[in-house]
């Protein structure tokens, strides 16, 4: 949101000076290792993806933010980066997942039995954020594990912390899911893409991507996408048409 | 063949061994199990009727070991199974087990270190048919147990009530013990006074030496049925004669020439350690001193085959105060640089906590608990990589860190419970409590699969309804000082109470006693909950309390 905000503030010379840097940048920094990109498996943000990303969909060797729009929305972002492990991981690598104090006391310790029922969950309960990060630092080196998510909800690491574990991440090829309460929103941040989640109503989420590394073209302007879960909720007919919450959304709306 | 005695002239007549007594300074123990076979067998047979082992030698089938009773009858050691058979037509026997007998003699081995450190076997050549025999040096140690006496007497005392015939022998040599314990039969021990072995020994007969089938087969040809008529050849005519052997073993029971008793090896102890020439006091430094400790100690792992599953380092100051840091391993692992980087973690914690005071002079490390593990793979084939990636052992190793840096209770795996109440079915354990991953939760094929949240609240929280129909979902509440309104709700779900926790009185938790319902709820904001109604409005309560006890995402 804030980068869109500042961008009409840059003249046309300064952004090819920036456009420059970052060519340069790339060139002895490469964006991720193998170049392999995962897609969202919802297909407008997927064609979006292709279309502004180089590897079409999600860089497997990165930082990928997922920020809570409201106070409340801290179980959406979590259900995302969940549902974004989920197309991250392959099926012999486990799950590393940490939340600090404040999460646990927030939103309580994770139960979906869809999460629940891989037996490769290793759960960090309650630690600090300092302790996290280097969790998440030691995580990314380990040939086992298939994604990490870590959940901070009061506070967002700095730029360093974020930094630190994006080159990681990039050197490893392997992807880091951070989880972020709506503070964080506009915190600065090294990661390969920053995503915005807020519950609507008929159990959906409302995802805006706020920034996107690794494009072709500069920052894509900020883009907003609408999921549901495969059922809408509103039929109040007992247990077992329920929909499954980390599931594939059955339609997409693109706003 | 070779003399191992030198060529002396010789002297008397009686030949030239001295009879002088020889003090030894050594006591010791031997014990001869003459029916260890056949009675640490077990008590797979009728011990009313005779019981034979047998082997297959030589393509016939031989009785190898007899039971006491089956030896009245005249049944013996290597008769063939049919001679047996013609004797006893009802004879019981078995395949005998070498292995489980020799892997019992070994637990005895290691029980009878409670007398004395120093337990052996006996020498391998003497042929275990004739039964199996383990020696003790007792020397310094019998006074313990209020003199040889009693302790034999213990000892036999202890066989006995295992139904194991035993017969024991003290003497000042190895060589006289044997001879003594399996040669002067007799029920109680045989308790010879230092420096009569060779008085004792000359009355025995050749077989008491310790000597081959061949020698005593000669001996037997030249009608030598003592030791004492051996012993009164010259050395060389003797050596000439039967070889080095009997010569050795006569002057090792005498005491004249020294026999080491090799004791059973000890459990290997994995403990390395270093010594400063003067305090340390800066932790850095510490962790730097522990790279080559713990490649040594992974050398003496490797060499054993096995990992570590317990470290523990203890540093001792130069004022002798002791401080201990104990690791767990997930996975018992022998790769120091792994050993290493826990402990720099656990010391870089401690840094602040720690007091080191003058600084600490000795570090000791030790693998206090260990477990075989398989020796490490070399890359073959591919070039570094490997057809079975190490992901196991990568992630063991992960854990370990993770469990060094943030303590076994945060580093935690969700376990399936036995339950049905939703906080109860699934537990975190930490990770080094349980042992194995645990397979596929009980969610799978449950009905409930789509209707449990994300996450579940520590504990339930009170919310405060506002406004509801008696046996429905609310329409607004208030949860952490937050007014929500009920756009949307699915229910109820209803879970009762254990009632099998009330029958017998197991139960513990006060909030459990009544039947929930529980609801799915979205409010206008979007936002998804998991509360519950506490009892059933007027069969259970009168004012039914509601939770919150998870959110969606």
């Amino acid at each position: 949101m804030d980068d869109a905000e500042k961008r009409p503030q840059i003249n046309a010379l300064n952004r090819q000076k920036i456009v420059r840097l970052r060519k340069k940048i790339e060139r002895f920094e490469p964006l991720s290792q193998s170049a392999a990109h995962i897609t969202t498996g919802f297909d407008a943000i997927d064609t979006y993806l292709t279309a502004h990303v180089s590897g079409g969909g999600l860089a497997l060797g990165g930082v990928h933010e997922i920020i809570a729009a409201r106070t409340g929305d801290m179980a959406a972002a979590l259900g995302f980066a969940h549902h974004l492990a989920s197309r991250f991981r392959g099926a012999q690598t486990a799950l590393l997942y940490g939340q600090t104090h404040a999460g646990v006391r927030d939103t309580g310790q994770p139960y979906a039995p869809a999460l629940m029922s891989r037996d490769d969950l290793i759960y960090l309960d309650g630690v600090s954020l300092p302790e996290l990060m280097w969790a998440g630092e030691e995580a990314l080196s380990c040939d086992a594990i298939g994604c990490i998510i870590l959940a901070s909800t009061e506070e967002a690491p700095n730029f360093t912390f974020s930094r630190r574990l994006s080159m990681t991440a990039r050197s490893v090829d392997r992807p880091l899911i951070m989880a972020l309460g709506a503070s964080a929103a506009g915190t600065a941040s090294a990661a390969a893409s920053r995503w915005q989640v807020q519950a609507i109503a008929n159990n959906g989420w409302q995802l805006t991507l706020t920034r996107l590394r690794s494009s072709y073209r500069q920052t894509p302007p900020t883009q907003g996408w609408q999921v549901f879960a495969a059922a809408p909720q509103s039929d109040a007919d007992g247990g077992a048409k329920t929909p499954e919450i980390v599931a594939e959304p059955r339609q997409l709306a693109t706003n | 063949m070779t003399d191992l005695t030198p060529q002396e002239p010789p002297k008397t007549p009686i030949g030239d061994f001295t009879f002088k007594p020889q003090a030894t300074g050594r006591r010791i123990v031997s014990l001869w199990f003459p029916y260890w076979l056949v009675q640490s067998y077990g008590a797979g047979f009728d011990a009313t009727r005779p019981f034979v082992l047998v082997d297959k030698q030589k393509n016939t089938q031989r009785v190898v070991a007899v039971t006491p009773l089956a030896e009245a009858v005249g049944l013996h050691a290597h008769m063939s199974l049919a001679d047996a058979r013609a004797l006893v037509p009802d004879l019981q026997t078995a395949p005998v087990l070498w292995p489980a007998a020799q892997e019992k003699l070994e637990k005895t081995a290691k029980w009878l270190q409670r007398y004395t450190p120093w337990v052996g076997y006996d020498a391998p050549g003497d042929s275990p048919a004739d039964g199996f025999g383990l020696l003790l040096d007792i020397s310094g140690c019998a006074h313990l147990f209020a003199g040889e006496r009693a302790m034999l007497a213990d000892i036999q005392a202890r066989f006995q009530a295992r139904g194991i015939t035993v017969h024991a022998a003290v003497a000042g040599t190895i060589g006289a013990a044997w001879g003594l314990a399996r040669f002067r039969r007799q029920r109680e021990a045989v308790i010879l006074p230092p420096q009569q072995e060779t008085d004792a020994m000359l009355e025995l007969p050749p077989a008491a030496l310790r000597l081959t089938p061949q020698h005593l087969d000669l001996c037997r040809r030249l009608g030598l049925d003592k030791v004492s008529e051996l012993a009164k050849f010259a050395r060389p005519a003797l050596t000439r004669r039967f070889g080095p052997l009997p010569v050795m073993r006569m002057e090792q029971a005498f005491g004249h020439a020294g026999e080491a008793l090799s004791p059973c090896v000890p459990e290997p102890e994995f403990l390395v350690q270093k010594l400063l020439p003067q305090g340390i006091t800066q932790l850095p430094a510490l962790a730097d001193l522990l790279t080559p400790l713990c490649a040594q100690l992974a050398i003496k792992l490797e060499a054993a085959g096995q990992g570590a599953q317990r470290l523990d380092l203890v540093l001792t100051r130069t004022d002798n105060a002791v401080m201990a840091l104990s690791l767990r391993l997930a996975h018992p692992s022998a790769a120091p640089s792994h050993m290493t980087r826990l402990f720099a973690d656990r010391l870089e914690r401690l840094r602040s906590g720690v007091d080191i005071g003058l600084g600490v002079e000795k570090l000791l490390l030790v693998a206090s608990q260990t477990a075989p593990i398989s020796p490490p793979q070399t890359a073959m084939g591919l070039q570094g990589r490997s057809h079975t990636p190490p992901a196991a052992s990568a992630l063991a190793q992960l854990i370990d860190r993770l469990i060094g840096r943030l303590g076994p209770q945060r580093v935690v795996r969700p376990v399936a419970q036995p339950s049905y109440i939703p906080e109860r079915a699934v537990d975190f354990i930490p990770i080094l409590a349980a042992a194995e991953p645990p397979s596929k939760l009980a969610f799978d094929g449950s009905p409930s699969i789509h209707t449990r949240p994300l996450f579940m609240l520590c504990a339930p929280e009170p919310i405060e309804v506002i406004a509801e129909v008696p046996e429905g979902a609310p329409f607004r509440f208030r949860w952490r000082r937050v007014l929500h309104e009920v756009v949307a709700a699915q229910g109820p779900e209803r879970i009762s109470p254990e009632w099998w926790q009330e029958v017998f009185g197991t139960k513990s938790r006060s909030h459990n006693r009544q039947t929930r319902d529980y609801f799915r709820i979205e409010d206008n904001n979007g936002y998804r909950f998991w509360l519950y109604r506490d009892g059933l409005y007027e069969r259970e309560t009168q004012q039914p309390k509601w939770f919150m006890h998870g959110v969606f995402a």
